[in-house]
């Protein structure tokens, strides 16, 4: 049985890009300890439309924790307080009846709010375009066996291939740093072969990209990690650093 | 685009050269204040103390001026490296902050946590401090080169503000270290979590040490214990 819940909600308010934000209080009815962060703003916005407002904007899609477009800061923290969970698998139940709730969009400078809860991720795009990919012959797909890798090879490689790109870690960061995204970006194909042909302009051109993006750079504060929906390692970020120096010091370019 | 220019001007080049520059700073701090456990000893070399004859041997071992110039090298990169940083980060950031920030690490990592957050503000600190410390003993060699002996050390640090602040600065060094020396490590590239326990355990050990002992000498000096 669901159980009825009363909570204050401050959410954050931004009309567009250039507009001043600020919190807005709201505390909507019909409210149940079964209900997904997401289902509230919609149970929310249902009741601001019926009130002739204007709903709150957030980005979703999936709602079932792998597509990485549903984050936001609850309570100051990414993805709000478990660990290993994106914002539309935390249920309200998880909080006291009573409660206060602050929805706040990520804040970096390279991730602008568009409106409200929604902010404009296209730097992780740019990144991956600069160098997140390998390419290969189009046709029949390969023989699946005529590259062979080792079981803990291709295990490890998954532990960050497993990146959402949900932004949190650049959100938890004290210095707004995507180091976290990129290193798991770089790192997992770094460690298959059909990664290696591009290895080394990967990794130069990705941070090269994430660096004109405007983020910050690591302090091995480890805040990014912690936040990760995914829980991927920050031994990913050494990775990135020895895969960099490697490439900065050995490239024929 | 030169392969210096690049490891220079990128983020992780930069913060690759803080922290090998800090560890540089971090073996050469291991050799000082090892040095100056001298001061300690009650036992003389011919009439004069242990310490005396210490800083005459050191400075007498040959490629001494090129190490000295190497450490002012890298601490002059490592700050010039960490500032330029840190104004980036805080550009990054961007003018909107949050209202309220919440750490979801665990609680024993709370410590560490609090170390990287304060590291550059202890860095500025102990680069007021060693302002003060090098004109206090490294000043005289530069005008008529002579070497700061056990006597001088002791007249300095019997002065109470003196005292006080080398004390102080000490353990700021070894904060400083408590999160620097993993750091470094990390950004050093070194990644197998067989190695990293390691590291966490060696930084932290290294860095109390360093840090009561090079505390332990204004003390001693003020309390009367080293005359």
């Amino acid at each position: 049985m669901s159980k009825s819940m009363k909570l204050t909600l401050h959410i954050w308010r931004q009309a567009n890009r250039h507009a001043k934000g600020k919190f807005e209080v709201y505390t909507p009815s019909d409210l149940t300890d079964d209900m997904s962060i997401l289902e509230m703003l919609d149970c929310l916005n249902d009741q601001l439309i019926a009130d002739g407002k204007d709903p709150v904007t957030f980005e979703h899609d999936c709602r079932e924790g792998i597509c990485g477009t549903c984050g936001i800061m609850i309570n100051g923290m990414a993805h709000g307080p478990d660990r290993g969970t994106t914002t539309c698998q935390l249920y309200l139940r998880r909080f006291k009846d009573g409660d206060t709730l602050v929805l706040e969009p990520w804040r970096a400078k390279a991730f602008p709010v568009i409106k409200d809860l929604l902010v404009d991720r296209a730097a992780f795009d740019r990144i991956q375009m600069a160098g997140g990919y390998i390419s290969v012959n189009v046709g029949n797909a390969p023989e699946a066996n005529s590259i062979l890798i080792p079981k803990e090879v291709s295990s490890e490689a998954f532990e960050a291939a497993v990146c959402i790109g949900c932004g949190a870690c650049v959100a938890a960061c004290k210095n707004a740093s995507a180091m976290l995204f990129v290193s798991a970006k770089v790192g997992h194909m770094s460690m298959m072969p059909q990664g290696r042909p591009e290895r080394h302009d990967r990794v130069l051109n990705m941070v090269a990209q994430m660096d004109e993006e405007g983020f910050g750079s690591c302090t091995n504060t480890l805040e990014c990690s912690a936040a990760c929906p995914k829980e991927i390692s920050p031994k990913w970020i050494q990775r990135l650093h020895g895969e960099y120096i490697q490439a900065a010091t050995v490239t024929r370019r | 685009m030169s392969w210096l220019t690049r490891i220079f001007t990128s983020s992780v080049g930069k913060k690759f050269l803080a922290g090998l520059t800090g560890l540089g700073m971090f073996l050469f701090l291991i050799a000082h204040v090892t040095g100056n456990m001298t001061l300690f000893l009650k036992s003389k070399v011919g009439a004069e103390p242990a310490f005396n004859a210490y800083a005459k041997k050191l400075h007498e071992l040959p490629g001494f001026a090129v190490g000295e110039a190497l450490v002012l090298l890298a601490f002059f990169v490592h700050i010039v490296l960490v500032i330029w940083l840190s104004i980036t980060n805080r550009k990054a950031r961007g003018e909107q902050g949050y209202s309220e920030v919440r750490s979801k690490q665990p609680a024993q990592s709370q410590w560490a946590l609090m170390a990287s957050k304060s590291t550059l503000y202890g860095g500025l600190i102990i680069l007021v401090f060693l302002v003060v410390h090098l004109i206090d003993f490294r000043m005289v060699r530069f005008m008529d080169g002579s070497l700061a002996t056990q006597a001088r050390v002791v007249d300095a640090l019997k002065v109470p503000w003196r005292a006080f602040l080398y004390s102080i600065a000490s353990l700021l060094v070894g904060w400083h270290l408590f999160h620097g020396v993993q750091s470094g490590f990390r950004t050093m590239g070194l990644r197998h979590p067989r190695y990293l326990t390691y590291i966490q355990k060696i930084g932290t050990i290294a860095a109390i040490l360093i840090g009561v002992l090079f505390a332990s000498m204004p003390v001693a000096i003020f309390i009367g214990f080293i005359k």
